[in-house]
């Protein structure tokens, strides 16, 4: 509890990729390309740029609250009792952020690796991996997203070529043929990519070097939005629009159509399985280690380890929940347009104000 | 204490390794071929929809599909033996492809793996019915472990057939075909087609070129593909013989290998394409129900055969050479281009995606009755050959 400044600028960068980029990605192309078609590199900017204020607001208010934990803010701010259920609120939207993608994971995995094994257990295992990491606190999860995030690029960048030999490239015609309108539902729609900056008010507070902090994020901002773009338009150069609204995961398919002559490397499925593995497993560890954090400040526990014991249960319950994955889809886009904009756009906005005119007190009784 | 931990890692390591999944790879047999015929039932699709959706249904009397599946006969792999082995065939009468997979485990003694499958045919027969061959393409992009670089070919005749076939210089029809196809990029015009291309090109435009292969008429012995099949809304549109499918690839822009043949004095002479460009143009677009696209079309290639005691380095020469195949290809290339416009209004050019992409304006406008604008549009191509090489003599 009393570690405090040990993220160094690339921590923090890797850190935020990390876990913003989660196995929406795997899905993205089809739903840019279900609501907008072709233009879906424009969405994405889009959607880049207008989570820079909401993220930049959300620094500056970490920073009016002189860069005290997320917990000891909300309840400095709002006190005690309505702070307390902020972060509650906070470690929900984690909980279901993590459960719903918990089950895609189990779901795909299922499917591609292993047919016969119960959800149940997939599961089960990922909570054991998980909690193991957790358990080692915030360094080890940090020097694992260190490590991680090579993984997960490289790779996945390097085979974009292969996949790219006798794709279409004018498959990204048309653009600008849609109503501004339409710009901004899809927006919307492509926020599901852009989850989990909640995770700054964990971070920035443990900065090594507080005054970089807005441009580290900035940075990983404009790195999340590249490699967006990239993806979706690999997909879309492969698949073309029509069918990429038709293939559930066009990110996964893309890479099974890799085709190099002589047949050297054939199907490239388990390949991208471990690509979903990681991209899956990066944002889920630290959603889950940043919700445990939380309840055990918020319950006063002692360990994270405990508060593993109480989310656990829940995270496995809510992934279970849904009966399909048309459910899981369904549940996701009927919620989370709603709640992650609270924690990354009003309560900022929220922890400003009271921030401020708490410093203005304490100013003036001095 | 430290063995207390070791214990538990050990028996975790046995508890908690994959046992559901687990399958020998000797126990597998790898599946390479799916041949898919026409059942005897076939017919009966309208009776089906008849049945109501919530009623019981006796799958097991109607058979539907009928499904051949070829797998390499294991033994024959190996490091001495070679890398391709001889078919074995199990043929399914079936309801739907699913329950085609079923009745093969039920005839197998081993799990079955499709994920390495290298050929689909399809018979000429079942294109005729769309509704089930949507459900065959369904059952097939569904799956998650099939394999979409798969090639597909329509079979004139029955499917089975072909997967019996022994050729002579393969072991088994799947590595003959292939072989064929690949070896067709340099110097055949018929284009191999995979089963990702074809789901593609079905979502995009509803139609599809798939080649097709048929035994020979005088020499019942020998296999041949004998052109392409023209698929439309699902369901088989024509043919294109291999010349006219040349052409059709020369507007395109897909041709990889082929060859164009003029006579000249009596003598012919030919030219093995290498490369091409195409570029679509729209050069009227007032009235549109009178669209003029131009198809300007590059060709590169190389001099083939010419005769001895001619002079090819003579002033004009090539040049001469050159206009000639540019006002047959032109030729030849139109007169596809009317066939498929004409005769089956397939859009096969990718005319509409043209549209859709470069003038979307106007595709908008269009987009209703692009049948009927495509079927009086007015396509005129422009050839412009360059035989970059002359071979080794003068």
């Amino acid at each position: 509890m009393n570690k405090k400044n040990i993220l160094s600028q690339y921590d923090l960068f890797v850190t935020i990729v990390v876990t913003v980029v989660g196995s929406a990605v795997f899905t993205y192309p089809r739903r840019l390309s279900e609501v907008i078609g072709t233009e879906g590199w424009i969405v994405i900017i889009l959607s880049g740029l207008i989570s820079l204020p909401f993220i930049y607001l959300t620094c500056k208010a970490i920073k009016v609250n002189e860069y005290r934990r997320l917990t000891e803010t909300l309840e400095r701010n709002f006190g005690k009792f309505l702070g307390a259920a902020i972060g509650l609120y906070i470690v929900l939207t984690g909980i279901f952020i993590i459960a719903l993608e918990m089950r895609t994971f189990a779901e795909v995995i299922k499917m591609y690796l292993l047919n016969r094994t119960p959800t149940e257990f997939i599961i089960l295992v990922m909570f054991l991996v998980g909690g193991f990491l957790v358990r080692g606190e915030l360094e080890s999860v940090i020097k694992f997203n260190e490590i991680a995030f090579w993984l997960m690029f490289v790779p996945i960048l390097l085979s974009i070529p292969f996949v790219l030999k006798g794709a279409d490239f004018t498959n990204i015609l048309p653009i600008f043929t849609y109503e501004p309108l339409e710009y901004i539902k899809a927006t919307r729609v492509s926020l599901f990519s852009f989850l989990g900056f909640s995770i700054l008010y964990m971070l920035i507070p443990m900065a090594k070097h507080k005054k970089s902090v807005v441009r580290v994020t900035f940075r990983s901002i404009a790195f999340i939005t590249g490699f967006y773009i990239i993806i979706t338009l690999s997909a879309l150069f492969v698949f073309s629009k029509e069918y990429n609204s038709q293939l559930l995961w066009p990110t996964i398919t893309m890479f099974s159509t890799v085709d190099i002559p002589g047949t050297f490397i054939e199907r490239w499925e388990g390949l991208v399985m471990t690509f979903w593995i990681i991209f899956y497993f990066t944002t889920y560890v630290n959603l889950y280690y940043f919700s445990s954090e939380i309840i055990r400040d918020v319950f006063h526990l002692e360990d994270v380890k405990v508060s593993l014991v109480l989310i656990t249960p829940i995270i496995y319950v809510l992934s279970l929940y849904p009966e399909n994955i048309a459910e899981v889809y369904s549940i996701q886009s009927r919620f989370i347009p709603y709640i992650e904009p609270i924690i990354i756009g009003v309560l900022p906005i929220a922890l400003l104000i009271t921030g401020f005119s708490k410093a203005r007190r304490v100013k003036d009784e001095a | 204490m430290k063995l207390k931990k070791v214990v538990v890692i050990i028996l975790s390591c046995c508890f908690l390794s994959g046992c559901w999944d687990k399958v020998e790879i000797e126990r597998r047999s790898f599946i390479s071929t799916i041949a898919v015929d026409i059942g005897e039932d076939i017919g009966d699709e309208e009776k089906f929809k008849e049945i109501k959706s919530n009623e019981i249904f006796k799958e097991e009397d109607f058979k539907k599909l009928n499904v051949t599946f070829g797998f390499p006969d294991i033994s024959e792999l190996g490091p001495q033996k070679g890398s391709t082995a001889k078919e074995q065939l199990v043929t399914t009468e079936a309801f739907s492809m699913q329950d085609s997979i079923t009745r093969l485990a039920a005839k197998m003694s081993r799990s079955i793996y499709t994920g390495h499958s290298k050929l689909l045919i399809l018979s000429d027969q079942i294109m005729e019915y769309p509704e089930t061959i949507r459900e065959v393409f369904d059952f097939l992009e569904r799956q998650p472990d099939i394999n979409r670089m798969m090639l597909v070919v329509i079979a004139k005749g029955r499917a089975e057939d072909f997967v019996k076939f022994q050729p002579n210089m393969e072991k088994n029809i799947e590595s003959y075909i292939s072989g064929l196809m690949e070896n067709s990029i340099s110097n055949f015009s018929i284009i191999p087609t995979r089963l990702n291309d074809v789901l593609i090109s079905l979502y995009k435009n509803r139609n599809t070129i798939i080649p097709t292969i048929e035994f020979d008429k005088v020499d019942k012995n020998q296999l041949i593909i004998s052109g392409v099949a023209l698929v439309k809304n699902y369901k088989l549109e024509g043919y294109l013989t291999p010349s006219e499918d040349a052409s059709l690839e020369i507007l395109r822009g897909k041709i990889r290998g082929g060859k164009e043949i003029i006579l000249r004095e009596g003598h012919p002479i030919e030219l093995q394409i290498t490369g091409i460009k195409r570029k679509i143009s729209l050069v009227e677009d007032t009235n549109p129900k009178r669209l003029k696209f131009n198809i300007d079309v590059q060709l590169e290639g190389q001099l083939k055969g010419y005769y001895i005691g001619s002079d090819i380095f003579s002033e004009g020469e090539i040049e001469k050479i050159q206009d000639d195949f540019n006002d047959v290809i032109e030729r030849k290339c139109e007169k596809s281009a009317r066939i498929i416009q004409e005769q089956h209004t397939i859009d096969a050019i990718g005319l509409r995606d043209y549209v859709e992409k470069f003038r979307p304006e106007l595709y908008k406008r269009i987009k209703d009755d692009w049948e009927e604008v495509y079927k009086n549009a007015n396509i005129d191509v422009t050839v412009s050959t360059k035989a970059r090489r002359l071979g080794i003599t003068k």
